[in-house]
């Protein structure tokens, strides 16, 4: 302990690296001696003195015996000391001090001590006092060993309350330094491989020293730290500037004022390196027993903590990593939602530009195949500049062969690059870094893509690659769906069409006033129908009825039903055989023809020699006809069965004169089945008496209609079609 | 046997159907009772539906019909199609006046063979 060995000392490893152990406590304290020292005298002459005095009194190298005690010890004095040693030798009682603090040694060197000890008299064989004799145990050791375990617990406490790490190291340094005086304390943390040190706390160390050792190399001769930490044992360099390991930084550590430097390994519980403690001198020194259990007990304290932060670090990566996913769900949940709420295709594509933008990149487009060419539909940025450039890219570019659009619109494989597109475009005005191309594809058939492009503010990582495969594989399910609906509710619109007369045409001394109401939107198509044409002798035919059922079925059999009709109105002479004709029609097997039964009635108008209207007419099954008139309302009453049903279904024809300003209305039971919020129905009695009170004026009367059976429900939709057909004899004037 | 009334689909308030089928000399009897329209329609069609484990020859008994529209038609017109083509028939026995009205309206009397009770259109 004396010399200065050239030899780097490598001692075993401290026994416990947990709470300071009993081990540590006992190299603390349970070495210390008893100190004895006679003295004589009125002066207090240093007789004998056993070797742990000169040791505690820190005078090991002279022995000095036979001189006053004020002399050995000037300090003493000043303390109290020499007082007490005078009082027990003039009255001869003994004195007992517990803990009594001393400051021991030279001025530039003086250590702080705790002492239990007596001063006793000494006397000769007659019994007068000649002398004192002081007997004592050092106690320092143990109230260091008491501050110890109260820095320590403060420490774990910290360690507990996760206070932040550097936090806990520096108040560890801190404190070890305060218990040791002239000591300086470096901590350094081992990196994730264990392959270099990086700087932890020294807050005594200077800057530039702290900066140069930070992330050093773990290994052999490399310093003391790095040697420990390669050997993974405690490594002593009582003297930097004799030895090997520090070979390269004795310059740095002669600089920073360091000559000793002793290092501990910082383990954790499974063997694996945290780090490095170290005790710094600026004069060469080696460790004693105290200074070495103090070193095991502080590695131990910082790899707690050490160890409780990794495990943080690490639980919070995992949270991180786990509200990403959970975010990732969310979004592509909204996604989905967003995508299948809106059933029009086009807008699906828009919603899918706009949902990428900004959560998975700042620009987005997406291009679909549309008749053999490539179409970009929707365009989504940041900003409005943005998007007019990306949106007038022309797509003219998509048949240069190196673009990343129609590569992946053959491949249906999603392609990334760090980089912008090679093909003509504004890239470089929109500063694009990269791109993910993502095929939007259904039934194995790639027939769109949705570009995400970086910009230098942005960049992709490979989960946002994943993310939007994964909402562009939900777009191309939302968009079939979307297309398929269009394309039928397109289908059904134009059939409804084809369906209607677009216009009724100009009749002579004849009006005809329409209403059509399809109970169903969109895909359902109504099953009523009606229709105006002229016939060859210079009538007219006009007929209105109903197909029972909805659906595109029913949409074909009143084409049939119309069609019909005016085929064979040019062949047949009279609205009975036009009628059976249909009925005919209506009984020949079809294709998915689930049901044709049809109510109808079919009639033909000429102008009437003085005006009005001369009618012949059949009612197949359906609702009576109304003849208005100014003095009420008849109802035709004519028999004849529904169509489609039996091959010779009895008919009967109806003959009546419509005189000027007379109407007949003809009307299918939509209007009188349909329900008021009580349930009940409109009827047939409530539409005639409607029809008497208020006498209108065609096509006035039809509003009348339609008016009360909308107040009668309330606006609520109905199940059934509703429509009507009011014909009107005209006077000359009009 | 009627249920309480309850809000239908529309918001109408009306006594939903209930259908009563029995076999009798092997001839399916189909009773129902209440309204017959958009809403309760379906119930009755199940109860015509051609089965394995019933005649294809049907009574239908709508002396407890109080109440049938141009549904009601199209469900008899179909059962009268599919009963034909399964080998059988569909009669109609007990016409109450409403009921009456639309059928005659539709000519439906002289498509189906209606009678005045149900022991008329069994005994046929």
């Amino acid at each position: 302990m004396n010399s200065t060995p050239q030899q780097p000392q490598v001692l075993p490893p401290p026994t416990s690296v947990s709470a300071p152990g009993s081990g540590d406590l006992r190299a603390l304290f349970g070495e210390s001696s008893a100190v004895i020292a006679s003295m004589t005298g009125p002066t207090h002459l240093l007789e004998a003195a056993n070797p742990a005095f000169f040791r505690a009194i820190g005078r090991q190298d002279d022995a000095r015996v036979g001189l006053p005690i004020d002399e050995l010890m000037p300090e003493l004095a000043a303390q109290g000391f020499v007082a007490l040693l005078d009082r027990v030798y003039r009255t001869g009682e003994p004195y007992t001090g517990r803990d009594a603090r001393v400051l021991l040694g030279a001025a530039d060197q003086t250590r702080e001590a705790f002492f239990d000890f007596t001063y006793e008299p000494r006397r000769d064989a007659d019994g007068r006092v000649t002398g004192v004799r002081m007997i004592g145990v050092e106690t320092t050791q143990i109230k260091q060993a008491q501050r110890l375990t109260a820095e320590h617990r403060v420490l774990l406490e910290q360690i507990a309350r996760q206070a932040p790490l550097e936090e806990v190291l520096e108040g560890m340094a801190k404190a070890i330094e305060e218990l040791s005086p002239g000591m300086l304390v470096s901590v350094l943390l081992a990196d994730a491989d264990g392959r270099h040190l990086r700087h932890g706390a020294a807050p005594s160390l200077p800057s530039f020293y702290n900066e140069a050792i930070d992330g050093i190399a773990t290994g052999e001769a490399v310093g003391t730290c790095g040697t420990a930490a390669h050997r993974r044992q405690r490594v002593v360099v009582s003297d930097i500037a004799g030895d090997p390991f520090w070979e390269g930084y004795r310059d740095l550590a002669a600089r920073a004022g360091l000559a000793a430097c002793w290092s501990t390994p910082i383990l954790g519980r499974d063997g694996r390196l945290l780090g490095t403690f170290a005790m710094y001198h600026r004069e060469p020194r080696a460790p004693d027993e105290a200074d070495l259990a103090l070193a095991g007990v502080f590695a131990g304290t910082a790899g707690l903590a050490i160890e409780r932060h990794l495990a943080e670090e690490a639980r919070a990566a995992a949270e991180a990593r786990e509200k990403a996913a959970r975010d990732d769900l969310a979004f592509l949940l909204n996604a989905s939602t967003a995508l299948s709420a809106d059933l029009d295709y086009s807008q699906t594509l828009s919603r899918l530009a706009s949902l990428c933008t900004p959560a998975l990149a700042p620009l987005c487009a997406v291009d679909v195949v549309d008749r053999g060419r490539t179409r970009r539909v929707a365009v989504a940025a940041t900003t409005e500049r943005d998007h007019q450039l990306l949106a007038a890219h022309l797509s003219d570019a998509h048949a240069e062969s190196d673009d990343a659009v129609t590569r992946v619109l053959g491949t249906g494989v999603t392609e990334v690059a760090r980089r912008a597109p090679r093909g003509p475009g504004p890239w470089r005005e929109l500063r694009v870094t990269g791109y993910v191309c993502a095929p939007l594809t259904e039934r194995g058939r790639t027939f769109g893509t949705v570009t995400l492009l970086s910009t230098d503010d942005h960049d992709f990582d490979s989960h946002a690659v994943t993310l939007v495969e994964e909402v562009a594989r939900r777009t191309a399910t939302a968009a079939r769906n979307a297309r398929q609906y269009t394309q039928r509710a397109t289908l059904a619109r134009d059939l409804q069409a084809g369906l209607l007369l677009p216009d009724i045409p100009d009749l002579p001394g004849a009006e005809v006033t329409t209403y059509y109401h399809p109970a169903g939107e969109g895909l359902d198509i109504g099953g009523d129908f009606y229709d105006v044409f002229p016939l060859d002798d210079g009538g007219w035919a006009f007929l209105l009825g109903d197909v029972c059922g909805r659906g595109a079925l029913a949409a074909t059999t009143t084409a049939l039903v119309r069609h019909t009709a005016r085929a064979v109105a040019a062949y047949l002479p009279d609205p009975q055989s036009i009628v059976r004709a249909v009925n005919r029609a209506l009984l020949q097997p079809h294709g998915n023809h689930d049901n044709g039964f049809v109510t109808l009635v079919y009639g033909h108008f000429t102008p009437a020699p003085g005006g009005g209207l001369d009618i012949d007419l059949v009612r197949a099954g359906h609702t009576y006809p109304l003849h208005l008139t100014r003095s009420g309302v008849r109802t035709l009453k004519s028999d004849g069965s529904i169509l489609g049903i039996m091959p010779d279904p009895p008919l009967t024809t109806a003959r009546l004169r419509l005189a000027p300003e007379q109407s007949l209305l003809l009307y299918t039971d939509g209007i009188t089945e349909c329900r008021d919020a009580q349930g009940e129905q409109f009827g047939e009695e409530r539409l005639i008496s409607l029809l008497e009170r208020a006498q209108r004026r065609p096509p006035a009367t039809l509003d009348l209609v339609t008016g009360a059976v909308h107040a009668f429900t309330g606006g609520r939709a109905g199940t059934d079609d509703q429509a009507a057909l009011l014909l009107t004899a005209t006077t000359e004037s009009t | 046997m009627a249920e309480e009334p309850v809000t239908g689909a529309e918001g109408a308030l009306h006594v939903p159907l209930s259908v009563d089928v029995s076999i009798v000399d092997d001839i399916t009897v189909v009773s129902p009772a209440g309204e017959i329209d958009y809403s309760s329609g379906s119930r009755l069609r199940e109860a015509l539906t051609v089965a394995e484990d019933r005649p294809p020859r049907v009574v239908l008994d709508l002396s407890h019909v109080a109440f049938m529209d141009s549904n009601g038609i199209t469900i008899l017109l179909l059962t009268h199609k599919a009963l034909g083509e399964a080998g059988g028939w569909l009669r109609i026995a007990g016409c109450t006046s409403p009921v009456a009205r639309v059928v005659q309206l539709v000519g439906l009397d002289t498509v189906i063979p209606c009678f005045p009770c149900r022991q008329d259109a069994l005994g046929a």
